[in-house]
């Protein structure tokens, strides 16, 4: 062991890096998606299409929808509609065992919406974060994230140019030392986002990962997280009927105290009881902080504002900053593509990362090596990249092509990614490797380039109406798919390009660029 | 507007990639003497923070740092991965865009 500091790093970013290149690339592919969660959510659901973000926040219909409905529940949930979510959500509890229940709405209209039962874009974000395995995935995915740290950090240590090939890529160069050259300057140029996106993402389940503080304190994470938002119980009911107050007059005087924010939920706790209270809770995104946004109460008789619920505390604050920066909620559509951008560069340096393990062992064993740990890590990275690219095609062809009212629909939708995955990994190990990347990639072009076809066949706003209406948050969808479809197209010709005239390619280049 | 700090930030990296002596062969297909490397490292480290400005300006100070990160690297990133395709584009991207940017910015 008598080795260089530089080359311990080395090696551990090099072996470290490869041992979670898959599941760090899975991960933080889902997490890009789930920066527009709530887009893919929308475009899933055609059936919300017709809803259009008006001026009407449609709170009356939503209490007539409950008055109607949950006359006896405990209390009433309204969600009003946003930027990024064109309808009315009606929530309540009911029974025993406090079932939720839900009634969508449109805005404009007052009428009730049947939505489709899908995964939604949450999927993306829960497999970000558990790999749909609960706290056994918050595990893993925690075990990979402390990985990711280490290989940043190493990744800085062992790259000894850093100033000197800030700008360096030189495609023209031979296979490895192109794919190095991208995995360094992505690397570097992404770091404030990469280290920003792995700590923060570590700390939003601190609470899981070191939870002695907690313990201390004689809580449980339910506890934690219910102390950690500001708002508070409600009273006891009185078990005396008196009429609601009018809450468009509440909701006006929330906007006021927060300078016009927007406003996110109003929950009335014992409608129709003389206790009862008006939660108006600010919308999440107001600031760079999440999971801590204020709240006021007012009373359900009078309309008298009760109390203000705000997060003060340094170590709530701390951890809403973290939480806040890791979700992104505060940015608005330019930051938001800005953040999807990075977060596609995060996925470009872990891509990179495995490439360039494998055309370094390549170019020091000849192409025709085919031990089977080399043959196994080949297939794995097509799977892994080509292939999360694919389900993610099949996942949202299956939301349209699924019939609407399938029992388990969620459930068959998952299926469907998952079967897709599995079979990608088993092309892979089947198919000589070049092969395998060409015919992932195109194919997943040619499914994410038809999702336009797929809302024409099974509904759903169409892309040239959502786009002359400006409905950007269900255009951008397919629009995003009819990119990364070029994108994949195009990576899979280059691969077959390179692959089949190496040398009269690099040479053509040579030519036409000057020496460096 | 985030969409000046965005192209002051290319502008940025531009000129401080520009003021790198490797990189001014293939860029430029002359050498600069010291003095112009030295001029351009400034204005690069001045568009940087004229970008800072802007983002700050734009959406505040707790969501605005973290644009301009945000903006440094996609900008960043785009440069490095098209200077080798296409030289000349990125040169020209550099001199058409802050104008334009402030020309929309001007006219909203």
């Amino acid at each position: 062991m008598k080795q260089g500091f530089r080359q311990s790093m080395a090696w551990l970013h090099t072996w470290g890096g490869l041992l979670c290149t898959w599941l760090l690339f899975a991960v933080f592919f889902a997490g890009t998606l789930s920066f527009y969660r709530e887009e893919l959510t929308l475009w899933m659901q055609p059936e919300l299409h017709e809803a259009q973000p008006g001026s009407d926040d449609g709170l009356a219909a939503a209490l007539a929808v409950l008055r109607q409905r949950a006359p006896d529940a405990k209390s009433w949930t309204i969600a009003l509609p946003g930027p990024r979510d064109p309808v009315t959500e009606a929530r309540w509890s009911h029974g025993k065992f406090d079932r939720k229940a839900v009634v969508v709405l449109d805005p404009a209209t007052g009428q009730v919406l049947e939505p489709r039962d899908t995964v939604g874009g949450s999927f993306f974000r829960n497999f970000h974060f558990s790999l749909l395995l609960k706290r056994t995935g918050y595990w893993i995915v925690g075990v990979a994230t402390l990985m990711m740290l280490v290989a940043l950090i190493t990744g800085v240590v062992i790259h000894k140019k850093i100033f000197k090939d800030f700008f360096t890529f030189r495609p023209g160069k031979s296979k490895p030392r192109a794919w190095l050259d991208a995995h360094n300057a992505t690397g570097v140029m992404a770091l404030p986002f990469l280290l920003t996106i792995t700590y923060s993402g570590l700390l939003t389940l601190a609470y899981v990962y070191m939870p002695a503080g907690m313990i201390v304190a004689g809580a449980d994470s339910e506890k934690f997280l219910g102390e950690l938002s500001p708002r508070q119980e409600a009273p006891e009911a009185l078990g005396r009927p008196a009429t609601l107050t009018a809450l468009a007059p509440l909701l006006a005087q929330a906007r006021a105290r927060w300078d016009g924010a927007a406003l996110g939920s109003v929950t009335i706790h014992h409608p129709g009881d003389a206790a009862a209270v008006i939660d108006v809770s600010r919308r999440r995104g107001t600031g760079v902080t999440a999971r801590i946004e204020p709240a006021l109460r007012f009373s359900g008789t009078d309309g008298r504002l009760v109390a203000e619920y705000r997060q003060d505390g340094p170590a709530a604050v701390t951890y809403g900053v973290f939480y806040g920066l890791h979700v992104a909620w505060f940015a608005e559509p330019f930051l938001r593509a800005l953040l999807f951008g990075m977060g596609a560069m995060g996925c470009l340096v872990i891509a990179s990362g495995a490439v360039v393990w494998g055309a370094k062992r390549r170019e020091q064993h000849g192409a025709g090596h085919a031990a089977l740990g080399y043959r196994a890590v080949e297939a794995l990275n097509v799977a892994c990249i080509a292939g999360m690219a694919l389900a993610t095609g099949v996942l949202l062809w299956a939301n349209r092509l699924l019939p609407a009212a399938l029992a388990e629909r969620p459930l068959v939708e998952k299926q469907w990614f998952f079967g897709a995955w599995l079979l990608c990994l088993v092309h892979a190990l089947l198919r000589p490797r070049i092969a395998a990347w060409r015919e992932q990639l195109w194919l997943a072009a040619l499914l994410l380039a038809l999702l336009p076809l797929a809302t024409t066949l099974a509904g759903g706003l169409p892309l040239p109406q959502a786009m002359l209406q400006g409905r950007w948050s269900i255009a951008g969808v397919e629009l995003a798919g009819l990119g990364f479809a070029a994108l994949l197209g195009w990576a899979g010709y280059r691969i077959t390009a390179t692959a089949a005239a190496p040398q009269r390619l690099r040479r053509a280049r040579r030519q036409a660029e000057p020496a460096t | 507007m985030s969409l000046l700090a965005l192209v002051l930030a290319y502008a940025g990296w531009l000129s401080l990639c520009l003021a790198m002596p490797r990189h001014q062969r293939p860029l430029l297909q002359r050498e600069l003497g010291t003095t112009s490397g030295r001029l351009l490292r400034a204005a690069g480290a001045a568009l940087l923070v004229a970008g800072f400005a802007a983002a700050v300006a734009a959406l505040g100070w707790q969501i605005g740092p973290v644009a301009w990160i945000a903006c440094l690297a996609v900008s960043g990133i785009a440069l490095v991965l098209a200077l080798p395709l296409a030289p000349r584009a990125c040169l020209r991207a550099a001199a058409v865009l802050p104008p334009l940017a402030l020309l929309v910015l001007l006219i909203r």
